[in-house]
């Protein structure tokens, strides 16, 4: 008799999404909660698929997470588990380790958190069944820079080891080293399947016979965890043999979604290449639905009017995505650029004189960067506290940033200050 | 632009004056200096310039002499593609029109402008004092139409600042310091908002626990209280039921008793008492059902003997005697037959009637003829008549027209047309198609009326005499070279007479200049430096002397010389004032003496140009019409022109007139001579007058025309004869045909051998119609009779059989038919009555056989019960079945009892409960069960109390709700700030484009303003004659101030300045933004009107030399009422044109 379970990790639930996309209430309403429909999705297939376990290789959700609402929630979709015969294997990651609501969970019997010390459980199975054991670890500090490997049980003969770990492996872009391991050093470990969570991006890989799977997160959360995201389907055959399957479960995915406007001379052209591209890319999207950033590129007569209206584009694409359904646009970004013999001359148009003067010498003198330094640091002061270190922590961050604005601004004020008739062709 | 010409044609006080620039001449100043006293139209010039280029104000003031319809001005204009010639009127439309007063369009001189509004035009290029002063101010703080339109003459960025605005208004909308409203303050009350919301519904951790620990103690609390509770309750239990259990032992103990009796009886089924009361009643119903069913069957069986059938009337049910059709028939043949028989008779006889009107004695049926024979008979009948009428109607008409033709005269065979007639005709048509002779008489005396008043007009021309020939070969001048030539003499006297006004002037001007110098030079006398010089000769003279000779003569003479020498120095000192005096006098009687011979010099001129003019122009006059004054060599001679034209013109109409009197003199004599050789011809005489000729022949041309007329009626009268003729004979031939038609109809009749003639045919038809109706009719009702009589045999035949076989008696049928019909009836009856009754008695035998069975049922059960309760009969058993029922009632009691008395005290057994309860009272027990009572009631409030805790801190422990408002509320928040942030840079990038903007623009302008405001800069030194050296400028409040530098280096705003120098420093910036226009736009004409008012002579002159400059880039003309000005003028500017515009 087979054994089977969905092992995922990293479920952050109700940590929101972060994309302008939500500004629309409509889809704040379809989409807010991504992460806890994602979660039910979960459990849906955990059901549907009548496993024996769901194991939760950590972070279940943020650190920072105190509300009970949340943890109301994740009790409810246990019980529904508890109630299915479906065994629950949890540990904690890093963001759950210290976390102030998992002590105030009630969780059903079926499931079991490990404790900071290592355990190995067996598993309740039919007579005759594969015997197997989880193995797991709760860290208790949010810092982990130790490897963890050898403070689990060794693997008890005879049965199918599975271990849970989070980890951050040999190390990630964007993640500190957390409990790193190698998995060279898992595949020697004499489990049959490590189930691992912490990096997002899902990875898999077979060491020896051991599978080392990283599911990543099941719902991505912004534009960095773009595409589907999932969790896996593992079978082990009474043979030992195991099959691991990706299944869906992201509600909607993030995609950057280029848009090559080279040579597109005039408005309706354009309008109607950001719909077929908009249509083309829910086609390839496998979410429900698909929040997208578009960005405008190539070299076309028509880059000032672009830079001047983009407003007008962004509605033009927003009503193309209503039309292609379930798209939804998170931003739209122009970095089309006139084509060189298109490029106004200076001694025709005062405004190119104006633009030279602004490279040329405006933007890099002193008396600019002041007035703009004293600009940027007023509205600084009166944003929300936590958006401030966005714009760069010391002044030498700040000075960068600005200047990058400041490049990007000139380009567009001066596109804006193009009189209507110096338009391209429309 | 430049303007060549001016035309004031009717524009204010001004009628055609024309005021002309020339044409510029390349590399020399282009500067005119129009000289005007007051009130000679300078600003009117400055205005109609204006009005010239954009059009005459709807309400202008201009219009005091020349009402608006007539107001004009033009002017010549050298634009780039040429010099143009433009008119303006006052209209509302296509007010600008070219010589020929068709529409130009304005856009050309707009262009020409280089788009230039008329304000600004004013302000810059068309200068008066007030003009002067605005217009400065705009252009030193650069704002106004003017300072911008100067600014973006070079860059170009108008619109720009708007734009910037806009962009700058968009970033304050989401932030501006200290702003009270703005996007980023809306957003930042938002997520306090939702901060708020969230506390309002989400639960955190901490306060998760607290409230777990608080229900786990509300529920410790809980448990103590209800065991308390639980023990209090049990104790006044116990105490109610003792007091409850008191009076049941007693009943009891009753029941006891009254069952001991009832011991001995047997135990009976418990349907038993029911049973029995049910067989009781059974039986009583038996008995009387079984004596109400033999009393039927008797009765039934009586019945059925009384009835017998009857089988004979019965079986002749289907004899056809009884067929109710057949008698129908016989009756209806009873009432109809005599009637139809009585018809039959009444036909034959109309029959043999007939017969006999149509062929006595023959028989009637052999005379039928047949309908179609009928029809075709009645038809030729008809046709007869038509034939016989159009013979008879065809023969009178021969007859008429025979009759005719004798009257007119017989017979006539061909006509012939009488040629003479003809001809006779033709030669008269064109008499009467017009009246020749009175026209010819006409023509002839207008002719000799144009004769007359042409001799008249040529008398009119004298001196000059000749033919019309001779007037015409003449070689005169056109209206318009008359009206030059006019032109030419006026402005010749013209600039006479204003040479010798100037020469007067300056010739009274040196004399008075004389008058002073010398007055001065006698008041000074001895001190006058010439009489001075002079005793200083005559001393140095002296001192000569006496070195030679050192006399004392020499040495009386030298002391005299050096006396008088030292008295005329010593004088010389005492009036050195007058002195100086002397010399500007001098010198000014110089200049005056110098400017008089000048305008001598021009008056001279003037008049040497004036003699010549009229000298040309009296030669030219008089190759035309000698003899007339030299002195006024145009004079009349407009009028002569005029008069020579009329007399051209009446020679032309004389001609015309001679040669439409020749063509109808021809004409009429042709007429008579074609007329004259037709009636010579006709063999008459011809009369001699044409008139008289025309009445000859048209009498001869009616009497042949009636005589032809009556040839042409008899032709057609023989002709007609004939026709008739034939119409008759055709007429004859179809009766023919009519009687062969008739004899082919009555072949197959009885008329076959003789047909009838048309009469007898008329009388025959009608009783051959009738007698066919008659013998139809008849055959029918013979075959209607026959029928019915048949009908009657058979009916009577079938009734007779029928009251054979049921022995009826004899009469009618009808009768014998109903009275076997009422037998047959009455037998039917009966036999159904009988079948009935025998049923019916059937019926009551199986009801007996019934209620046998159920008797012996009822008598078996009775027997079982009584037997077993030992009982005589069911009335017996009855009884004692209520005793046994009574037994059971009293041991259930018992029973119940028992047990309750058990339960209440909680004891085992009766003997138990005896046993506790006894030597208590009942008021003992009573005040136990209040006790237990009280402390049952403490512990239950203090139950409920615990309750109530539990229930509210597990409420509050379930209050935490599960569902997603929080996380939404909370995604809210993340996307509010995502969006804040986004704004945020949008914003930043908006100011750093906004700044950038401005500093570049901030550059941009100091270099496009560093050019005009050196050249403003160098002009303004220029016109000072140096007394400022430069302008400058200086940052101020959001704007630029200008500065004038002195020549000692001190600095003064433009307010500082005198009137005279801020006049010359807007003239300086009016030079430069000149320059700078002209630079982008081309070259404007500049009119300034005498705005030098507030300067002295010197900067007067050295003003008028820098727009002499200025004029050397464009035209400049400047308006003066300042003679001294045009003298300034001439020495700044020697090629400068001084024009005058005079009064």
């Amino acid at each position: 008799m087979s054994f089977r379970f969905v092992h995922a990790a990293d479920i952050h639930l109700d940590s929101p999404l972060r994309s302008l996309a939500l500004r629309a209430p409509e889809v704040a309403e379809l989409i807010g909660t991504a992460t806890r429909q994602a979660f039910a999705a979960i459990v849906d297939l955990c059901l549907a698929e009548r496993v024996d376990a769901l194991l939760l290789a950590g972070d279940l959700y943020d650190g920072d997470q105190t509300s009970m609402t949340t943890a109301r929630f994740l009790a409810q979709q246990l019980e529904r588990l508890d109630q299915a015969g479906v065994a629950v294997h949890i540990i904690r990651g890093n963001h759950d380790a210290l976390s102030r609501i998992t002590r105030e969970l009630v969780l059903p019997p079926s499931t079991h958190v490990y404790a900071h010390r290592a355990e190995a459980v067996p598993l309740q199975r039919p007579p005759g069944a594969v015997p197997v054991v989880l193995h797991g670890l709760s860290f208790r500090e949010p810092r982990a820079e130790a490897c963890l490997l050898g403070d689990y049980r060794p693997p008890v003969s005879e049965a199918v080891n599975i271990g849970l770990m989070h980890t951050s492996l040999g190390g990630a872009p964007g993640h500190d080293p957390y409990a790193p391991v190698t998995p060279a050093d898992l595949g020697r470990s004499g489990f049959d399947y490590w189930a691992l969570g912490h990096i997002h991006k899902p990875s898999r890989q077979v060491v020896g016979r051991t599978q080392v799977v990283m599911p990543g997160i099941p719902q991505g959360r912004d534009i960095g965890e773009a595409g589907p995201r999932g969790v896996v389907l593992v079978t082990v055959a009474p043979d030992r043999t195991i099959t691991v399957e990706d299944r869906l479960t992201s509600l909607a995915e993030f995609a950057a979604v280029p848009v090559d406007a080279t040579g597109v001379a005039d408005w309706a052209a354009l309008v109607r290449c950001l719909r077929v591209t908009l249509e083309t890319a829910r086609g390839k999207a496998r979410s429900p639905h698909l929040v997208a950033r578009v960005v405008l590129t190539g070299a076309t007569p028509l880059a000032w009017r672009i830079r001047r209206d983009l407003d007008l584009l962004l509605a033009e694409a927003q009503a193309a995505a209503e039309a292609t359904g379930r798209v939804w646009i998170e931003k739209l970004t122009s970095e089309c650029t006139l084509r060189e013999e298109e490029a106004p001359t200076a001694d025709g148009s005062p405004l190119v004189a104006l633009r030279r003067l602004i490279s040329g010498e405006v933007l890099d003198s002193e008396a600019f960067a002041t007035d703009m330094t004293a600009a940027a640091q007023e509205l600084i002061g009166q944003l929300p506290p936590e958006l401030r270190a966005g714009f760069g922590e010391d002044e030498g961050a700040l000075g960068r940033t600005l200047a990058e604005l400041a490049r990007e601004g000139a380009d567009e004020v001066v596109a804006r200050l193009v009189p209507d008739r110096a338009d391209g062709a429309d | 632009m430049r303007l060549r010409r001016l035309d004031l044609t009717r524009y204010g006080r001004f009628t055609d004056r024309s005021l002309v620039f020339g044409a510029a001449e390349p590399g020399r100043p282009d500067l005119h200096i129009v000289h005007g006293p007051n009130e000679a139209g300078k600003s009117t010039l400055l205005n109609a310039w204006l009005d010239l280029l954009f059009g005459i104000h709807a309400r202008s003031s201009y219009n005091f002499l020349h009402p608006y319809d007539s107001m004009r001005i033009g002017a010549v204009l050298d634009l780039a593609e040429g010099p143009r010639e433009v008119v303006r009127v006052k209209k509302a439309r296509d007010s600008l029109v070219d010589p020929a007063g068709r529409p130009v369009p304005d856009g050309v001189l707009r262009a020409a402008l280089g788009g230039i509004e008329r304000k600004d035009c004013a302000d810059m290029f068309a200068l008066d004092a007030g003009t002067m002063e605005d217009g400065g101010e705009l252009i030193l703080s650069s704002r106004g139409n003017l300072g911008q339109l100067l600014f973006s003459a070079s860059a170009g960025l108008a619109e720009l600042g708007d734009r910037l605005d806009g962009l700058r208004a968009e970033a304050d909308a989401f932030y501006r310091k200290s702003a009270r409203k703005g996007t980023l303050k809306d957003m930042r009350a938002r997520l306090e908002e939702l901060a708020a919301e969230r506390k309002a519904l989400d639960v955190q951790a901490a306060e998760h626990r607290a409230r777990r620990l608080a229900a786990d103690k509300a529920e410790a609390e809980r448990d103590a209280a209800a065991e308390a509770h639980a023990r209090a309750a049990a104790a006044r239990d116990a105490a109610r039921a003792a007091l409850e259990a008191l009076p049941w032992l007693a009943e009891w103990g009753a029941i006891d008793a009254e069952l001991a009796p009832l011991d001995g009886l047997p135990d009976a089924p418990p349907d038993w008492p029911a049973r029995v009361a049910g067989l009781l009643a059974e039986e009583v119903a038996l008995r009387t059902e079984a004596a109400l069913d033999t009393e039927r069957r008797q009765a039934l069986a009586t019945a059925l003997a009384a009835l017998v059938p009857d089988g004979a009337a019965l079986a002749q049910a289907e004899a056809a005697g009884f067929d109710e059709e057949l008698k129908a028939r016989w009756i209806a043949a009873r009432d109809d037959l005599p009637r139809r028989l009585q018809e039959l008779a009444g036909a034959c006889q109309r029959i043999e009637a007939l017969g006999r009107q149509v062929l006595p004695g023959a028989d009637a049926a052999t005379l039928a003829v047949g309908p179609g024979t009928l029809d075709r008979l009645a038809e030729l009948m008809t046709a007869h008549e038509g034939l016989s009428a159009r013979l008879a109607s065809a023969r009178a008409e021969v007859a008429a027209r025979v009759e005719e033709l004798a009257a007119a005269g017989g017979p006539l065979d061909d006509e012939g047309e009488d040629e003479g007639a003809a001809a006779l005709r033709e030669a008269l048509a064109p008499l009467r198609r017009a009246d020749l002779a009175g026209r010819r008489d006409e023509t002839r005396a207008k002719a000799d009326e144009a004769a007359a008043r042409l001799d008249a007009a040529l008398a009119r021309l004298v001196p000059w005499s000749g033919d019309p020939g001779a007037l015409r070969a003449l070689e005169v001048p056109s209206a318009e070279r008359l009206a030059g030539w006019a032109a030419r003499l006026d402005a010749a006297t013209a600039a006479r007479d204003t040479a010798a006004r100037a020469a007067a002037d300056r010739a009274e001007e040196a004399r008075r200049r004389a008058a002073e110098r010398d007055g001065l030079a006698d008041s000074i006398g001895a001190a006058d430096p010439q009489r001075v010089a002079d005793s200083r000769a005559r001393r140095d003279t002296a001192w000569k002397a006496h070195l030679a000779t050192l006399d004392a003569a020499s040495a009386r003479a030298f002391a005299e010389a050096m006396e008088a020498h030292d008295s005329a120095v010593s004088a010389q000192l005492d009036r050195a004032a007058d002195i100086g005096r002397l010399h500007g006098a001098r010198e000014d009687a110089a200049t005056a003496a110098r400017l008089a011979a000048a305008a001598a010099h021009d008056l001279s001129t003037a008049e040497a140009a004036l003699a010549e003019l009229r000298a040309t122009l009296a030669a030219s006059a008089g190759a035309i019409l000698p003899g007339r004054d030299p002195a006024d060599p145009l004079a009349d001679l407009s009028g002569w022109l005029a008069r020579r034209e009329r007399a051209l013109d009446l020679a032309d109409e004389a001609g015309t007139a001679t040669r439409a009197a020749d063509r109808a003199h021809a004409e009429a004599a042709q007429a008579e001579a074609a007329l004259r050789a037709r009636l010579e011809s006709a063999g008459e005489i011809p009369q001699s007058e044409l008139r008289a000729l025309a009445a000859q022949a048209q009498h001869l041309l009616n009497r042949r025309e009636a005589e032809a007329a009556r040839r042409a009626e008899r032709l057609r009268l023989t002709r007609e004869l004939a026709t008739r003729r034939q119409a008759e004979a055709a007429a004859r031939r179809a009766l023919e045909d009519w009687q062969r038609a008739l004899a082919e109809a009555c072949a197959p009749t009885f008329l076959s051998d003789a047909p009838p003639d048309a009469a007898r045919l008329r009388a025959l038809l009608p009783p051959l119609r009738d007698l066919g109706a008659a013998l139809a009719v008849a055959e029918d009702l013979r075959h209607r009779t026959e029928a019915m009589q048949d009908d009657q045999r058979r009916f009577a035949e079938a009734v007779e059989a029928l009251a054979a076989a049921l022995d009826l008696p004899p009469g009618d049928p009808l009768a014998r038919h109903a009275a076997a019909a009422a037998r047959l009836a009455e037998a039917r009856r009966t036999a159904e009555r009988r079948a009935a009754l025998a049923g019916d008695l059937a019926r009551a035998e199986a009801a007996r056989d019934a209620l046998a069975q159920r008797r012996a049922r009822l008598d078996a059960e009775a027997a079982a019960i009584t037997a077993h309760l030992g009982a005589p009969d069911l009335t017996h058993a009855q009884a004692a079945l209520a005793r046994i029922a009574r037994r059971a009632e009293l041991r259930d009691r018992a029973v119940r009892l028992g047990a309750q008395i058990r339960g209440a005290l909680g004891v085992p057994s009766l003997d138990e409960a005896r046993a506790r309860l006894s030597g208590t009272t009942p008021d003992e027990l009573r005040a136990a069960l209040v006790r237990a009572e009280d402390a049952q009631a403490e512990t239950e409030a203090r139950l409920d109390a615990a309750r109530a805790a539990l229930y509210a801190a597990r409420h509050a422990l379930d209050a935490v709700p599960g569902d997603d408002r929080v996380a939404l509320i909370e995604a809210r928040r993340r996307t509010l700030l995502i969006e804040i942030e986004d704004e945020a840079r949008a914003w930043l990038r908006l100011r750093a484009g906004v700044i950038a903007t401005d500093h570049a623009l901030r550059s941009y302008r100091d270099h496009h303003r560093s050019g005009m405001m050196a050249r403003a800069s160098e002009a303004f030194a220029a016109i000072t004659g140096g007394a400022y050296r430069s302008l400058t400028s200086q940052p101020g409040e959001g704007t630029e101030r200008l500065i004038a530098v002195a020549a000692d280096g001190s600095s003064k705003e433009p307010g500082a300045l005198s009137k005279g120098t801020r006049f010359q420093l807007y003239l300086a910036l009016r030079i430069a933004g000149f320059h700078e226009w002209a630079g982008a736009h081309g070259p404007v004409p500049v009119i300034a009107d005498d705005i030098m008012e507030t300067f002295d002579d010197s900067r007067t002159r050295l003003a008028l030399g820098a727009l002499a400059e200025m004029s050397r880039a464009g035209q400049v003309i400047y308006l003066t009422h300042h003679r001294h000005v045009c003298d300034l003028a001439r020495e700044a500017c020697p090629e400068a044109r001084i024009l005058d515009l005079g009064v």
